[in-house]
Order: structure tokens, then C-alpha cells, then sequence
């Protein structure tokens, strides 16, 4: 079972993309809808809103735990992404902290500068998927053991580190679930 | 290639915004407290809806330096009002850099035949909509997000339930019609044919479906959401409250937790007093700013 947390965000756009892959899905608001999932997604939204909601209800130490479970696997797309990195720039907040890598929140500008290009993941062999930069951050240092796999005109766009795996944009706002698929046959061999 | 401005990008805003409460902000303090507290975005205003109410006047677009100063206070996405019609306003709010554009009945609309040609712009607009031909109206013209108009600065929900009801029971009613019946339903509630279509097949709207005026409660906000908003609008019904920064969290809970009524229960207490209501048979003909928009 995929968890994909619902206190706020783009949570429902992967949750379709997840059903469309014929897997089971289903949304984690409390530390209790954690129990049956053994992968989780973390969307995009405001990371802001979603960090008041986790600590509101107790969801930061369980979500961590998860997490550092490497028999789990976890995806975070832009504010997941944020929610996951050791530390948070512009401006500093605070965070789950699991992800070795430093992270600047909009780091595009505001929604004018919001973009929508392909990109590549050679380690997944996927070619030119269409993904969505929206208010995007950017990584801007990674620890040891944080690998690359998808980068765009220069700047690193996704990273992957023992079970985790970040990036800035949002491939689940394509119509192709082509991203999510690859995430899953590459890490999830024990999600059912 | 590298694309902006785009209708996905447009929505996929919305999408972020899910789940979320955007609420009214007139100063960079409100601003902050509203972050603070878990607003998914501020919108920035002259005065509240209330306060235009009460105060009478024409109402227009946020003085830039305001929008400005809101900006350099907040993190989150920050939305702004234009007068319907008035696309210079429009331009101008583009070209500081807003993140989404109210085309709103709050104001006192520039134009009293056409809205603004939104497909011109690479920010996006939300527009509001009392039913689905007024919905669809709005997206045809570029909006990338609808949301119902309710009625403005009166603390009442009333009439933001009677527009998602509408807009909801007339989804359901064309997902059966025949499609013989499609043309003239489509002549019938003003609509482009082609959404229309869309919708027939779809049984939902293209865009995300917020919900906006009157709401002061987290019930309010719940309601809503059962009804099926996928985020709400708060306008007057936080800072005309007795403790803004209290009130505001606990709509943000409530907006997550909707389905939940036992936190729902406990996010409801101690929360000081909420705005004085309004009853919508109280207001003049005139002053209904639902009826804003064509």
C-alpha cells in the first residue's frame, strides 16, 4: 500500500496517478493511516501550511520514523522535497531532516517564472517526461551518499539517497504516469 | 522545451493549493500572522470585504506598495483582486509579480458586459461562479480556477452553499443527459458547447473548484469541503474575529480534517468570538455582490 500524506497539497493528482498504475493508494492525514503503507509520497503545496499541520498533529517524529525505515520507500515531489532536506534556505524552517541536502524554497520566483519542461532520468531509463516546475526550489549542496538522477539546464531537479527519492517539480501533474512507474519498478519491488 | 504561462501550469498552482485556506489580508502584519498560522496563500486587499460593505464607495485593486510589502512579509503564494473588466489592473498586478489574480465581485466592477480576456496572461486568475454556465463562462475566457462567489463580508455561508450546490447538482444533472441534449443545455445556461462536452463527459469541472464568501467558522470551512471545495477562500471571517491568529489555525485544521468531526469538535472550542453575521435579506438589491459578474 502507497501512503500519499493529505494534510495539504497536491495529493490528489497522485493519487491518481498511482490508481491509473492499477496500485493500491491511500491518503495518510493522521500518524495511523501510516500503518498499512510500506511506501509513502509526500506532494508538493505549501511547505509551510503542512509543517503547522504535521506538528499539529503529531505527524513529524512517526513521518521521520518512516522515513529512516529503509524498507520503505518514499517519493517527495517540490515541498515534499523541502520537507525531507537536512536544511531549508530562503527562508530557513524547519523540517524532517532525513535527507542529507540543502534546499532554497521558490528559488524560480513567483508564478510567473513557473515553467513546464521534459526531463530525464538515465538511471530509470526514462526519456524527455513532461514535468511541472511551480514555484519551484532548487537544491543547492548535496551530502555523501546523496545521488543524482535528473538535472535541467544546469541545476540538479532530482536526487535519490538509500530509500528516498526528491525532486523540485511535479511529474504527477502529467497525463502520463510514465515517472511514477519508474519509481516504482526502481525501488518498490516490495509494495503491493 | 521550456514552456511558461501555460494552462497546466495555470491549474497546477491550484493543485498545490488544495486542501489549503486562502485567506484576506490588508497589512503585511495580517500577512505573517496568516502564514504563521497555515494559510496556503494570502490574498491582498484594500479593506475586507466587511469593511467595503460598510464603508460604501467604489472598491479597487490593492495599491502596489501594499502588494509589495505583503510579498516581502510572506513566503506562501500571495493572490490579489482586480475589478471585473478592468484588465490594465490585471496587467499591472502581472507585472509585479502576483501569483494568481481574483477577478472579484468584491470590487466594483470596471465592466458591466465583459470580463477580462484572461488567456492574454501567463499568472493565472481564479473567477467566481454562482452556477455552471456562469463557471464555464469564466474558464472559456481563461480562468484556472473557479470558485463560488457566496456572499462576501457577511459572515453567512449561506449562499456559498447555494452556489456549490448549483454548480454540483447541474455537474450531475448533464452527466445524463443524452448527447442530443448537450446543444441546447449549452443555449440554455450560456455556455460554450465544447466545455460543456467536456463536462457531460468528465462529471467534473476542468479546473479546481474552491469555495469563497462568507465563511467564518472551521465548520463553515468544512461544509464546504464536504460539498465538495477542494480548498477554501476566508475573507472578513478572520480578522473581523475576536482572535484572528486562533481562528485562522483552527480553519486550517479544519479545512484537513474535514471528514473528522471529532477534531472537528476540538478545533471548534475556545475560539473567542466570531465576526457578527449578516442575514442576505438584510441587504439592499444593490449591495449583493453575488450578482456581480456576466
Amino acid at each position: 500500500m502507497i501512503g500519499v500524506l493529505a494534510v495539504q497539497g497536491g495529493f490528489q493528482a497522485h493519487l491518481k496517478t498511482i490508481q491509473k498504475l492499477g496500485v493500491a493508494a491511500r491518503e495518510v492525514r493522521l500518524a495511523e493511516d501510516l500503518d498499512a503503507c510500506s511506501a509513502l509520497i509526500l506532494p508538493g503545496g505549501e511547505s509551510t501550511t503542512m509543517l503547522k499541520l504535521l506538528k499539529a498533529f503529531n505527524l513529524m517524529d512517526p513521518l521521520r520514523q518512516f522515513c529512516l525505515n529503509g524498507d520503505n520507500q518514499v517519493l517527495a515531489t517540490c515541498a515534499g522535497a523541502i520537507l525531507l532536506a537536512q536544511k531549508v534556505v530562503h527562508p530557513e524552517q524547519e523540517s524532517l531532516g532525513v535527507l542529507p541536502v540543502t534546499i532554497e524554497r521558490n528559488a524560480y520566483g513567483c508564478q510567473r517564472e513557473s515553467f513546464e519542461a521534459p526531463i530525464s532520468v538515465p538511471a530509470w531509463q526514462l526519456v524527455d517526461q513532461p514535468v511541472y516546475f511551480i514555484r519551484a526550489p532548487k537544491f543547492l549542496a548535496l551530502g555523501p551518499g546523496v545521488e543524482v538522477i535528473s538535472s535541467y539546464e544546469g541545476d540538479i531537479t532530482g536526487v535519490s539517497y538509500r530509500n528516498l527519492t526528491a525532486v523540485t517539480y511535479h511529474p504527477e501533474l502529467a497525463e502520463d504516469p510514465g515517472f511514477h512507474q519508474a519509481w516504482l519498478q526502481h525501488n518498490t519491488q516490495k509494495v503491493g | 522545451m521550456k514552456e511558461v504561462g501555460t494552462l497546466k501550469l495555470k491549474t497546477g498552482l491550484a493543485e498545490m493549493l488544495k486542501g489549503g485556506v486562502i485567506m484576506d489580508v490588508v497589512t503585511a502584519d495580517q500577512a505573517k500572522i496568516a502564514e504563521d498560522s497555515g494559510a496556503a496563500a494570502v490574498m491582498a486587499l484594500e479593506r475586507v470585504p466587511a469593511d467595503i460593505r460598510a464603508q460604501g464607495g467604489v472598491a479597487r485593486m490593492s495599491p502596489p506598495e501594499l502588494i509589495d510589502a505583503i510579498k516581502a512579509a510572506v513566503s506562501i503564494p500571495v493572490m490579489a483582486k482586480v475589478r471585473i473588466g478592468h484588465f490594465v489592473e490585471a496587467q499591472i498586478l502581472e507585472s509585479i509579480g502576483i501569483d494568481y489574480i481574483d477577478e472579484s465581485e468584491v470590487l466594483t466592477p470596471a465592466d458591466e458586459t465583459n470580463h477580462i480576456w484572461k488567456m492574454d496572461f501567463k499568472t493565472p486568475f481564479v473567477c467566481g461562479a454562482k452556477n455552471l454556465g456562469e463557471a464555464l463562462r469564466r474558464i472559456s475566457e481563461g480562468a484556472a480556477m473557479i470558485r463560488t462567489k457566496g456572499e462576501p463580508g457577511t459572515g453567512n455561508v449561506v449562499e456559498a452553499v447555494r452556489h456549490m450546490r448549483s454548480v454540483t447538482s447541474e455537474i450531475k444533472k448533464l452527466t445524463v443527459m443524452g448527447r442530443e441534449e448537450l446543444m441546447t443545455y449549452s443555449k440554455e445556461i450560456g455556455a460554450p458547447f465544447e466545455l460543456v462536452r467536456w463536462v457531460h463527459e468528465n462529471g467534473k469541472l476542468p479546473v479546481p473548484n474552491f469555495a469563497a464568501g462568507g465563511l467564518a467558522t472551521p465548520a463553515d470551512a468544512a461544509l464546504m469541503m464536504q460539498l465538495g471545495a477542494e480548498a477554501v477562500f476566508v475573507g472578513s471571517g478572520i480578522f473581523k474575529s475576536g482572535d484572528a491568529s486562533r481562528r485562522a489555525a483552527a480553519i486550517v485544521k479544519a479545512t484537513t480534517h474535514y471528514n473528522n468531526p471529532a477534531i472537528l469538535a476540538e478545533v471548534s472550542k475556545n475560539l473567542g468570538e466570531a465576526m457578527v453575521g449578516i442575514n442576505i435579506s438584510d441587504i439592499p438589491a444593490a449591495q449583493i455582490m453575488a450578482d456581480r459578474g456576466w
